[in-house]
């Protein structure tokens, strides 16, 4: 029997954030077969690799997706310290394979000084990946290393294009959804009010507080209106905008659920998908909100505009404008047609960002990637 | 008039040195009469594995930074400085620390204000340091979102205390009387290290925490174990001058050498006056002028391995095996060593100086890697410094500044 080859990928942490949450469902859908009305291209991917591949996942601080990440991989290290990350690549993985700029510049210089293995950089919408498109910071060291590696994974197109890396060795992977946990959601039954949900970290940058601000005048036109804001918070955002809703006398309907692993279900709850960031890449949560069948109200930033078309799938607005954030959440209250229109619209660009399709693509660059390390 | 040193001068500048990556190995200080020497050193190389990577300042922020003063904070005798973070224990006790708030003298980050204001307290310094270019980026995004705290421009308002690397928006309103560059922020990449840092070379006797995060109660540390790592040593430093820690965020995880206390039981002074002594900091121009001395010398032996490396291509591994080597002994030169990480803010060649030549493997594909990733990152930061000097020097030409 042909000896199976190690990856490692290499995470910052296991929090429930866009490039975790995602990541889990790419290892997920390699390890489950497909059902239902989906063909199966994962599991036929992997029964091609010479000899499979087995993943270990190593991260730099833990986090609520640590369970669900010991049942898809076969190893799951939490490494703090130098010694501990030491110790994992002494187990000699073929392929290295860092999923954020931090963990990225912690591990792969050490990995290609020492020749071991294979890496690869997966360049999602991090940091510093988001500062340098809004020109904020242009880290000479970030593109360095991405041009070091032996290969780069770009999330969309778009952000491959803000790098220059030589094309021979980039993959474009494409934005994956785990559709299966958001098709099945019916629409919006009429009897659960209008709702809508934020889904996102609380941290200023989401700007939850233009949602606030626009809360008011969308009650005045919908009276029935409430809202559910799921994310963690660890700055004390959560109480800076209870007071801010309390100001403004919505307190009562607003609801803060913190962590929350069960988005489908805050979704199915919902009307509408609202995210007003000031910065953003490509949202995992709306295009899990538009595979929901639910439209989506978002700011024009970063790369959204590459998944939301406006009044197509749902409405772009301006980061911080209020007005408009308001004005747009009232047309898809009032107007229930129009909701499902866009909703159904939405239900059709999603099913695009299968993350089966994406993962096929992933695992035949790291089972090339394994045969030249080998 | 500057005050008399203190005892522990000469130790908390080998904390800072080594926290600030300006030794290779121990055996540099290994003659060093410091206490804790060997301590200090240990918890390098197990909790950052001998390179902190905090000094360095590859944005060149320091060009922009508009504090006209440097200076070094003092505690009056007696009084105790109390350390404020934004974990749990701050909001918990926040009525407790309202009642005892004239003991303190108040520390705190610029998010600590952000807290305390939102408190109704107003902090005595705020300390601006961060981890790396990209954690101020991030800093200066989120006060960008959030705003600033209006308490920082208020009079009376707080010193505050801004490391050279500051982004200048987060400053450049705050009265230039009440705005400084530390002479000395010994962070390891924690500001409450800093602190902490300054509190003891600042004079205090009696040093305390409150909202400082160290992981959870049961002792799981997780990603704050360099921070609790520090906080110990600090303590241990202390101790042997008699100073007293205290840890008052009670209900957090445990601190080593800090004895848990609530607020209201640790006394200092009444009303402590914090007082900075302050120093000129060099004009633009001359810091400019340095700047050019320094990118001088260094571009020298950039230009030279920059015919090297050309050269290596087809030549083979013996020719990758010497520029390999050339860069490595720019390490051994603790002018260039500096330069390079602070100056520069390179990152991949201070890495390499610090592992093992065994590590560095004989095989040529990896060294022409890792040859590719050093030299990418020094040529563009050479460029730019070289880019960021001309454009100053042109910007203050004819202008005193």
């Amino acid at each position: 029997m042909t000896r199976s080859a190690r990856v490692l990928h290499v995470l910052d942490s296991l929090g429930a954030g866009g490039i975790e949450t995602t990541f889990l469902h790419m290892l997920r859908a390699c390890r489950e077969p497909a059902s239902g009305t989906h063909a199966d291209p994962i599991g036929s991917a992997c029964d091609r690799q010479p000899g499979g591949l087995t993943h270990a996942v190593m991260a730099l601080s833990d986090g609520p997706l640590e369970p669900a990440f010991r049942e898809v991989a076969e190893e799951v290290f939490i490494c703090h310290r130098p010694a501990q990350i030491d110790r994992v690549l002494e187990r000699d993985p073929v392929v290295v394979h860092a999923l954020h700029d931090r963990a990225a510049h912690r591990v792969l210089p050490r990995v290609i000084a020492s020749g071991r293995a294979s890496t690869i950089y997966g360049k999602g919408y991090d940091l510093s990946a988001t500062y340098r498109m809004e020109g904020a910071y242009d880290s000479a060291a970030d593109r360095a290393l991405l041009n070091a590696c032996d290969a780069v994974t770009f999330t969309t197109a778009a952000l491959a294009r803000e790098y220059r890396v030589p094309a021979d060795r980039v993959t474009v992977l494409g934005k994956a959804v785990a559709l299966d946990r958001f098709i099945g959601l019916s629409d919006p039954d009429p009897l659960v009010g209008d709702r809508l949900v934020a889904v996102a970290n609380l941290h200023p940058g989401k700007r939850l507080i233009d949602l606030l601000h626009a809360l008011p005048a969308v009650r005045r036109a919908v009276p029935t209106v409430s809202l559910t804001i799921v994310g963690g918070d660890r700055g004390g955002e959560t109480g800076r905008l209870g007071s801010a809703a309390v100001t403004l006398g919505i307190r009562e309907i607003v609801d803060f659920t913190g962590v929350c692993l069960d988005v489908p279900a805050r979704l199915g709850e919902s009307r509408i998908a609202v995210l007003p960031s000031l910065r953003e890449g490509v949202p995992t949560v709306l295009l899990e909100a538009m595979a929901a069948g639910r439209p989506v109200v978002a700011t024009r930033v970063g790369h959204v505009d590459t998944v939301v078309e406006d009044g197509v799938e749902g409405y772009l607005v301006a980061s911080g404008d209020v007005a408009a954030l308001a004005d747009r959440i009232v047309r898809l209250l009032t107007d229930r047609r129009l909701a499902a229109r866009m909703g159904a619209a939405g239900r059709r660009r999603a099913a695009g960002h299968d993350v089966r399709a994406v993962a096929k693509v992933w695992l035949d660059l790291l089972s090339k990637s394994a045969r030249v390390s080998t | 008039m500057r005050s008399k040193p203190r005892d522990l001068t000469g130790t908390l500048a080998l904390f800072e040195a080594i926290g600030s990556d300006r030794h290779l190995d121990f055996a540099e200080i290994c003659d060093t009469e410091a206490p804790l020497a060997n301590r200090m050193w240990e918890v390098y190389v197990a909790e950052f594995g001998c390179l902190v990577g905090a000094t360095g300042d590859s944005a060149f922020r320091r060009f922009d930074h508009p504090a006209r003063q440097t200076g070094r904070v003092v505690w009056p005798a007696g009084s105790a400085v109390l350390v404020v973070g934004t974990g749990p224990s701050l909001f918990t006790r926040q009525d407790e620390l309202r009642r005892v708030r004239d003991r303190f003298s108040l520390v705190t980050s610029l998010r600590g204000a952000s807290a305390l204001e939102a408190l109704g307290l107003v902090p005595d310094l705020v300390l601006m340091c961060e981890a790396s270019p990209l954690d101020a980026t991030l800093t200066l995004q989120t006060a960008r979102a959030a705003g600033l705290p209006a308490v920082l421009g208020a009079a009376p308002g707080p010193l505050v205390a801004a490391d050279e690397r500051t982004p200048r928006e987060l400053v450049d309103d705050l009265p230039p009387d009440r705005l400084f560059v530390p002479e000395h922020c010994p962070s390891w990449g924690w500001w409450p290290a800093a602190a902490v840092a300054m509190a003891l070379q600042g004079g205090s006797r009696t040093v305390a925490l409150l909202g400082v995060d160290a992981g959870s109660r049961d002792g799981e540390h997780g990603s704050f174990q360099p921070l609790v790592a520090l906080l110990e040593l600090l303590a241990a430093l202390g101790t042997l001058e008699g100073v007293d820690f205290f840890d008052c965020g009670v209900d957090g995880a445990p601190k080593v050498g800090w004895l848990p206390r609530p607020l209201g039981d640790v006394h200092g002074s009444a009303s402590p006056q914090v007082e900075v002594e302050r120093a000129a900091r060099p004009t633009v121009r001359e810091r400019l002028a340095d700047e050019r001395q320094t990118l001088e010398r260094i571009k020298d032996l950039v230009v030279n391995v920059r015919d090297l490396y050309q050269g290596t291509a087809g030549r083979g591994s013996r020719a990758s095996e010497m520029l390999w080597d050339e860069m490595l002994e720019w390490g051994e030169d603790p002018w260039l060593r500096r330069a390079m990480q602070e100056r520069l803010g390179l990152t991949f060649l201070p890495a390499f100086w610090r592992l093992a030549r065994s590590e560095t493997t004989s095989r040529s594909r990896a060294r022409t890697q890792a040859i590719v990733l050093a030299l990418d990152e020094l040529f563009t930061q050479c460029d730019r410094l070289e880019a960021a000097v001309a454009a100053g020097l042109r910007s203050c030409r004819g202008v005193e500044v």
